[in-house]
């Protein structure tokens, strides 16, 4: 996978995160994944077209999207990841990546992104466009939040 | 239950009557019979039937003329051409009509049935953007051809929980452009090995079943997006590649604000699910 790719998106996670409230954002292993991503219990997959075509999936622990749902609801107790801390978690992914295709735009590159798809469960896992990916740990004040990326030119 | 109205077309007293007494039950009620086009046409705007049953070979116009006529003018009718006389270029004038539902007589009750089940599932609700009638023609088209000379029933899922919950794998395929959105192929695990060893012609394994279903959902979208591009121009709808899901328990949160279609496809090596998210404007 091209190396240019994981800059913007980088960027685009430590641009966002803060403006919807996680102040403390570090970047932390870098690693190649092979054949599936395995769940932590909340998966956002995000589709890519036009010049480069992949997709990503964001995968964190429910815990982890819970506590960052709250954060960005201004630290509204929430128990349960049901469908409001479920849209805020989706809109997070939306902006991070709309906010990484504009980088990629700014690079010449034209990309289109597709709506974020939220999965919840237990035990599953996500194979993305090639059997080898690109994993980014990114900590938004404490919490993991993994990125993993199958993308590629068109 | 309202019963489905259906309209006979035929010119032949035998199998007016034959219908007659088949067809009706608690499910249909035959609504009106016509014994030639003309009369035909002239019932069907009368009695607005929710299926038509057409025979071909009338004295005034044939089946498919008079099926022209009325597509004319309600491109929404539902006809099933039952006929005894069936072959490819007959198949082929009715498919450009736009009617895929032909039954060779004699046909059981049992078939008939399941025709005329198909040909009503395909009726889609007002809101639905008809240029994505497409993805589902494509979905059906394509598991009819992979699985025939089997018959595969398909009937739209009406109720719309908040999430989809997976029968054990599915794939995951984005749409962007002038509406955006996604579309889900779910199905077993069993299901899928099934489907990719009717592919291959041999048993296939496990990794095998998953790219099959990968390859299926990229042809079912990719064919049901371009045709939809060509009939409505200017939306330059796209796909993303595939994404593939597979565990013990997963659910799928429905895209909020997005129009929802599913459609089932109930097969004789298990059932398919084909879930249509879309954004309207």
């Amino acid at each position: 996978m091209d190396a240019r790719f994981i800059n913007p998106v980088i960027d685009a996670f430590r641009e966002i995160l803060p403006q919807l409230g996680l102040t403390d954002i570090q970047k932390g292993k870098l690693s190649v994944g092979t054949n599936a991503v395995e769940s932590l219990g909340v998966t956002v997959i995000i589709g890519l077209t036009k010049e480069i075509r992949g997709n990503v999936a964001y995968n964190m622990s429910e815990q982890t999207a819970i506590d960052i749902a709250s954060t960005m609801m201004g630290g509204m107790t929430i128990n349960q990841f049901d469908d409001l801390p479920q849209s805020a978690i989706s809109e997070l992914v939306n902006m991070v990546t709309a906010n990484a295709a504009i980088r990629f735009e700014q690079m010449g590159i034209k990309v289109d992104i597709s709506p974020p798809s939220l999965i919840v469960g237990t035990d599953f896992r996500t194979r993305l466009l090639h059997e080898k990916f690109l994993v980014i740990e990114m900590l938004a004040d404490g919490h993991l939040i993994q990125l993993n990326l199958g993308m590629e030119s068109v | 239950m309202r019963k489905t109205r259906v309209l006979i077309v035929d010119d032949s007293p035998f199998s007016q009557a034959v219908l007659q007494k088949t067809l009706p039950d608690s499910a249909f009620e035959i609504c009106g019979l016509a014994s030639n086009g003309q009369e035909g046409i002239g019932k069907y705007f009368v009695l607005k039937p929710e299926v038509v049953i057409m025979d071909i070979t009338m004295p005034d116009m044939d089946g498919l003329e008079c099926s022209r006529q009325i597509l004319l003018r309600d491109p929404a009718a539902r006809i099933v051409i039952l006929s005894s006389m069936k072959d490819e270029a007959l198949t082929t004038r009715a498919r450009l009509l736009g009617i895929r539902w032909f039954l060779q007589k004699p046909a059981t009750r049992e078939d008939l049935v399941t025709m005329i089940k198909m040909a009503i599932s395909r009726i889609a609700p007002d809101w639905w953007p008809p240029y994505l009638e497409q993805l589902r023609l494509s979905f059906e088209e394509f598991l009819n051809k992979s699985l025939e000379p089997e018959i595969c029933t398909f009937s739209a899922v009406k109720s719309s929980p908040p999430s989809l919950d997976s029968h054990g794998i599915c794939a995951i395929i984005g749409i962007t452009g002038a509406h955006t959105g996604r579309v889900i192929l779910d199905t077993s695990h069993e299901t899928a090995t099934a489907f990719a060893a009717v592919l291959l012609g041999r048993p296939s394994t496990p990794e095998e079943a998953l790219g099959c279903l990968a390859e299926m959902a990229n042809i079912v979208c990719g064919r049901g997006i371009s045709r939809a591009n060509r009939i409505s121009k200017g939306l330059d709808l796209r796909i993303t590649p595939a994404s593939l899901l597979e565990g013990k328990k997963l659910m799928i949160s429905n895209l909020p604000n997005h129009y929802m279609l599913a459609v089932k496809a109930d097969t004789p090596i298990g059932t398919f699910l084909m879930s249509m998210e879309i954004t309207e404007e």
